[in-house]
């Protein structure tokens, strides 16, 4: 959608809560701040501008009709206000999230398939005349133990895979799980690294209730963009235009455009095999602009790949 | 006579305006009509620019205006149709309502048009969200959605092609989108990334296709870049090191074949491949924990895709 201006979110707000007081004759100031969520005056500020809201020929009676007498007990009624009796249909976007918010739940390990969010997706689709999109959210084998000691406030030990393949047993205090972007991710206080963690479930072989209950902490606010450790090295590369893909798959620190399409990334390096492998995957086209001692990042690996093949 | 009204409220004259005359009224009706409240420029450009933007406004709210010629057809005349205009009545019981919040709560989709959507469907919208899932959105996905459920096709570009979609469906999986249906063109199933297509989609006519019943998007999706290719399918025989067989599996997806496992947990897979320069992208990934062992045109290009990176100095 359109990014939104003042004017439109308060023609917006107008638009369904005519139609509300209009299905609750006499309800108070105080609700209607409640349902719409905004504050009293602002209410009465939106019910001055509904009583002016009139079609032509702008006589008397073609004006909407707003009788405020909340402050003798008598609430706030709309007439004529007909026009407006029924709420502004779904925009598309509001429609597809509807429905994909109602899939992806559904798709959630434990959501009841035949309960009042599968009937309610069901009574949408029919009355927009839409089929929802299908909703992919692949369980991992260790999401239920670890969302269940998250619930519970349980600390547990896991088996973990890292991006270098390498396998290590932590601590953990879960926190917080959810998922993003295709994976399930848990967040925690890992007494390995003494920080906070996040960890993907997938990668998570084994599982081991410890009866121990977790230090209380903050719950992470997973939902800031993921910023890079400020303490990890930054390298910058200078990536050919079909190497762009980078940009979206992995947390960068700033993007420029560089000669004939390029670009030059800066890029976090959280783990030295990663980086390796990014480079191998990005081809020979990319080049390392520095710092110095990581310039031959990409031959030195590949060259030791070379050697497993035992051709020089 | 009242103050001129400000832009909300002549929006909001505009809407009631339109929504309640029987007839399409041209622009010129409509600054007829406004007259009597001051609500337009008097000059003319001023006045039109006024409108186009008003109707700019209704649009990006999701109003439906109707255009037709109307008079002797050179005008063009507006309505809104209250059959088009209103939500129609879902309904939902108060269960069927608390789970659609919990779910829009729980769910977020990008940029977030879920609040508004709850004050339509008349829950409220307080309550602090702590989403369980993010999926991301892309810029197409509203209109594509349009178009998929009023049945129209859809032009858009595609790694640099143009592409004809009939949409069938849309589907979400490993976190990405993809919209599913008839390409025209090719006269067959194809599903596209969402994010990578271009922005401008546009949009024909209602009613032009009729999809299949029971039409499962998932089952159409092409989620492996190896397997874009229009090559015949080639199988690429690869060993990958105990360590990093869980990450190479997972990467490469379920239908590999397991041919053989060493007693040191190493295990010799195939994969079909109709890009297997895809294929050698992603195993690169994995550096010296996997090897390529054949065919030997395969192992021989894995070989000299290695030397392009040059000598180490």
């Amino acid at each position: 959608m359109s990014p939104r201006v003042p004017a439109e979110s308060e023609i917006r707000r107008i638009l369904a809560m005519v139609p509300w007081i209009l299905a609750h004759p006499g309800c108070t100031r105080a609700e209607i701040g409640a349902r719409f969520g905004i504050s009293e005056s602002r209410v009465v500020a939106d019910l001055r501008r509904i009583l002016l809201i009139g079609a032509p020929p702008f006589g008397g009676g073609d004006y909407i009709d707003v009788i405020d007498d909340d402050d003798d007990g008598g609430g706030v009624t709309i007439h004529l206000g007909d026009a407006f009796r029924r709420p502004l249909r779904l925009h598309p976007a509001e429609a597809l999230h509807v429905l994909v918010a109602g899939r992806a739940l559904l798709g959630v390990p434990g959501a009841e398939a035949d309960g009042p969010l599968a009937s309610a997706l069901t009574k949408i689709e029919r009355a927009i005349g839409a089929t929802a999109p299908e909703v992919e959210i692949a369980a991992t084998d260790s999401l239920e133990p670890v969302q269940a000691a998250a619930e519970a406030g349980e600390r547990i030990e896991i088996d973990y895979v890292a991006a270098d393949g390498e396998t290590t047993s932590r601590r953990i205090d879960p926190r917080r799980v959810f998922y993003r972007d295709g994976q399930w991710y848990v967040a925690a206080y890992c007494f390995r690294a003494r920080d906070d963690r996040m960890f993907r479930i997938d990668r998570i072989r084994a599982v081991r209730g410890t009866g121990e209950r977790v230090e209380p902490g903050e719950i992470p606010d997973v939902d800031a963009p993921f910023r890079p450790d400020p303490s990890m090295p930054r390298v910058t590369i200078r990536i050919p235009p079909a190497g762009r893909w980078l940009i979206e798959a992995v947390p960068v620190d700033s993007v420029d455009d560089g000669p004939d399409g390029t670009l030059d990334v800066v890029v976090a390096v959280a783990d030295r095999a990663w980086f390796e492998g990014l480079l191998l995957r990005l081809g020979p086209g990319t080049r390392v602009l520095g710092p110095d001692d990581w310039a031959d990042t990409a031959t030195t690996v590949a060259a030791r790949v070379l050697a497993r093949y035992r051709v020089g | 006579m009242a103050d001129a009204p400000d832009r909300v409220e002549r929006v909001l004259d505009l809407l009631m305006t339109l929504l309640e005359t029987s007839r399409p009224l041209s622009r010129e009706d409509i600054f007829e009509k406004f007259k009597a409240i001051g609500a337009y420029p008097e000059s003319p450009e001023a006045a039109r620019r006024a409108f186009e933007r008003d109707k700019e406004t209704l649009r990006a709210l999701g109003v439906p205006i109707h255009s037709q010629p109307v008079g002797d057809g050179s005008v063009t005349g507006y309505r809104v149709r209250p059959d088009d205009y209103y939500l129609p009545d879902l309904g939902l019981d108060e269960a069927e309502t608390a789970a659609l919040r919990v779910a829009l709560n729980a769910v977020s989709l990008g940029a977030d048009a879920g609040v508004d959507a709850l004050l339509k469907l008349g829950t409220s919208a307080t309550g602090s969200p702590v989403p369980l899932a993010a999926l991301a959105a892309a810029p197409a996905l509203p209109d594509v959605f349009e178009a998929q459920r009023r049945r129209c096709v859809v032009t858009f570009t595609y790694r640099g092609a143009v592409r004809r979609l009939e949409p069938y469906g849309l589907a979400v999986r490993r976190g990405c989108w993809y919209v599913v249906g008839r390409d025209v063109d090719r006269d067959a199933i194809r599903s596209f990334r969402a994010d990578r297509m271009g922005e401008e989609v546009t949009v024909g006519p209602p009613g032009a296709f009729t999809p299949p019943a029971d039409f499962a998007p998932g089952e159409h999706i092409e989620d492996r870049a190896w397997m874009f290719g229009d090559d015949p399918i080639v199988s690429v025989r690869i060993r990958i090191d105990a360590a990093t067989v869980p990450l190479v599996l997972g990467e490469l997806g379920e239908d590999v074949a397991v041919i053989a496992e060493e007693s040191d947990g190493a295990v010799e897979v195939e994969v079909a491949a109709s890009a297997p320069a895809a294929l050698r992208t992603s195993l690169l990934g994995f550096r010296d924990s996997v090897e390529v062992l054949g065919p030997p045109e395969q192992r021989a290009a894995m070989i000299e895709t290695l030397r392009s990176f040059g000598e180490p100095a």
